[in-house]
């Protein structure tokens, strides 16, 4: 999806929404990740690297509902930080 | 980091063209093949329904010969010829009645519309209240729009047409609300009296009538291959035939991955039980529900919350090729270049786990369904939007504008 929209902008807009999604969404899973337990850390490499498909909503469902609510705070510090 | 860096970039770069086009050839082979597969299939002969009849009827028969009663059999004969009347009179009694209701609650929506169409619409407010009528008539009146053969609900459509409303999000809100009028059509395929092969012609017809234009905002979230996927699936779900049926929608769509996937997931429908597809048609049922969510509503607060005010902000996404040519705007993208790259840098030193890796990897995956996807990728397409805007507010864009219009601002 986010990539659908972005190809209808021109390449350079493109380019650099793109990055900045990255660093949201990359800003956003790590803080997640630190909010996990060391056992629920292990279980997310597992299922994620050979669970089910089924495994893996569910785990993002139980473990990491909060991810859009950060997301949402993550883009407000990315947007103040390039403001400086 | 330089070109020099790599040196055989062009001929890796052919290579993997190369590679990338075979893997499209066997790719379209194998659709080309399963779509003639699901193209032969037969309709389905038998109904459930009858099935229960005949075995019905049957006992009947095994009980009656095993009847041990002194009773001649032409007395029982009679008996049960009256037993099937009285039940024929019921039934029919029956279905009067509701056909009288739904004749009343057709007349009703019409009556609705009616009033709606007599309110005034001189001014934006007056057009904002009767477009929001309008869209409130359709929701209540889709699941039960098959009565009148969705006349009503295209004559509200050609309403909106004519009323040209210039309101916030009203494209992205009509494209919803096409959406679900499709699927109400495909869930309401059988209840729906007319031939078989013309309602996927509707179908068909009022999602590319209704599709028409391309607008930024909703092509997020909808479009015309979209929604024809989604009805696919759910005839599928359905029992509905391929042949003569699903092949008419699969036909419109035009992009070839949705086409790929959607006959991909026809496959795999055939081969569910009966249950798995009335539980696929149940929670895309509660989807639809959720969907009567304005998203709208949730982009604007979204906007709003990173201070951009969120009509001004359509306006200038929908001039963005312009606005970018000038050079002052062209500068600044170089400075906002170099900035971002600083930003990115910082993240690029920073160790990040396996399994955030992966989870990344997975959610900006666009080839995975997921119900839990369809709410991440809203949320994931405001922040995109919400960034987009940012980016423009910081190129000063709004000067341009400003200059352009008299005084209008973004943020």
């Amino acid at each position: 999806m986010q990539q659908k929209i972005l190809n209808l902008l021109p390449e350079e807009l493109r380019n650099m929404t793109s990055d900045l999604y990255d660093v949201v969404l990359e800003r956003s899973l790590m803080k997640a990740y630190q909010n996990l337990s060391e056992e629920n850390k292990a279980k997310m490499a597992r299922v994620f690297d050979s669970g089910a498909e089924e495994e893996k909503i569910d785990f993002l469902k139980n473990y990491l509902g909060d991810l859009q609510k950060i997301m949402i705070e993550e883009t407000k510090k990315v947007v103040k930080e390039i403001k400086k | 980091m330089g070109i020099e860096q790599i040196p055989d970039i062009n001929k890796t770069r052919e290579e993997i063209d190369k590679k990338n086009a075979e893997m499209e050839k066997k790719e379209r082979e194998r659709i080309e093949e399963e779509y003639k597969r699901l193209s032969e299939q037969e309709k389905p002969t038998e109904e459930p329904i009858e099935e229960n009849l005949v075995e019905e009827k049957k006992e009947e028969i095994k009980e009656w010969n095993k009847s041990e009663t002194k009773e001649p059999k032409e007395k029982l004969v009679e008996e049960k010829k009256e037993e099937h009347k009285e039940e024929k009179k019921e039934k029919g009694e029956k279905e009067k009645e509701k056909e009288i209701l739904e004749n009343e609650i057709t007349e009703n929506f019409y009556d609705e519309l009616k009033k709606i169409k007599s309110m005034p619409d001189k001014t934006g407010g007056l057009k904002m209240e009767k477009t929001e009528k309008y869209f409130q008539l359709i929701e209540n009146w889709q699941d039960l729009a098959y009565l009148d053969n969705y006349k009503g609900i295209k004559n509200i459509f050609s309403e909106l047409d004519k009323l040209k409303p210039s309101i916030w999000f009203y494209d992205f809100k009509k494209a919803q609300i096409t959406n679900n009028v499709a699927k109400s059509m495909a869930l309401n395929y059988k209840e729906w009296k007319i031939e078989d092969k013309e309602k996927p012609k509707i179908i068909k017809n009022f999602v590319k009538e209704q599709s028409k234009g391309k607008n930024i905002f909703y092509s997020i979230f909808y479009s015309k291959d979209k929604t024809l996927k989604e009805i696919a699936k759910i005839l599928a779900s359905n029992d509905i035939p391929f042949k003569n049926n699903i092949d008419v929608i699969v036909k419109e769509i035009e992009n070839p991955d949705i086409k790929a996937e959607t006959i991909a997931r026809m496959t795999d429908i055939e081969r569910e039980s009966i249950e798995k597809k009335k539980q696929s048609l149940h929670a895309l049922k509660e989807d639809m529900k959720r969907n009567k969510l304005p998203p709208d509503k949730m982009i604007k607060e979204q906007l709003e919350n990173l201070g951009i005010d969120p009509k001004a902000a359509s306006e200038i996404l929908s001039e963005t090729s312009e606005i970018l040519k000038n050079p002052e705007v062209q500068k600044k993208i170089q400075e906002l270049r170099s900035t971002i790259e600083k930003v990115t840098k910082k993240e690029n030193g920073k160790e990040i786990p396996d399994a955030v890796k992966k989870v990344k990897k997975y959610i900006k995956d666009e080839k995975k369904e997921s119900p839990w996807k369809t709410g991440f990728e809203a949320t994931g397409g405001i922040i995109g939007l919400s960034l987009l805007f940012f980016i423009m507010l910081i190129l000063k864009v709004e000067n341009y504008l400003a200059d352009k219009a008299g005084g209008k601002k973004i943020g």
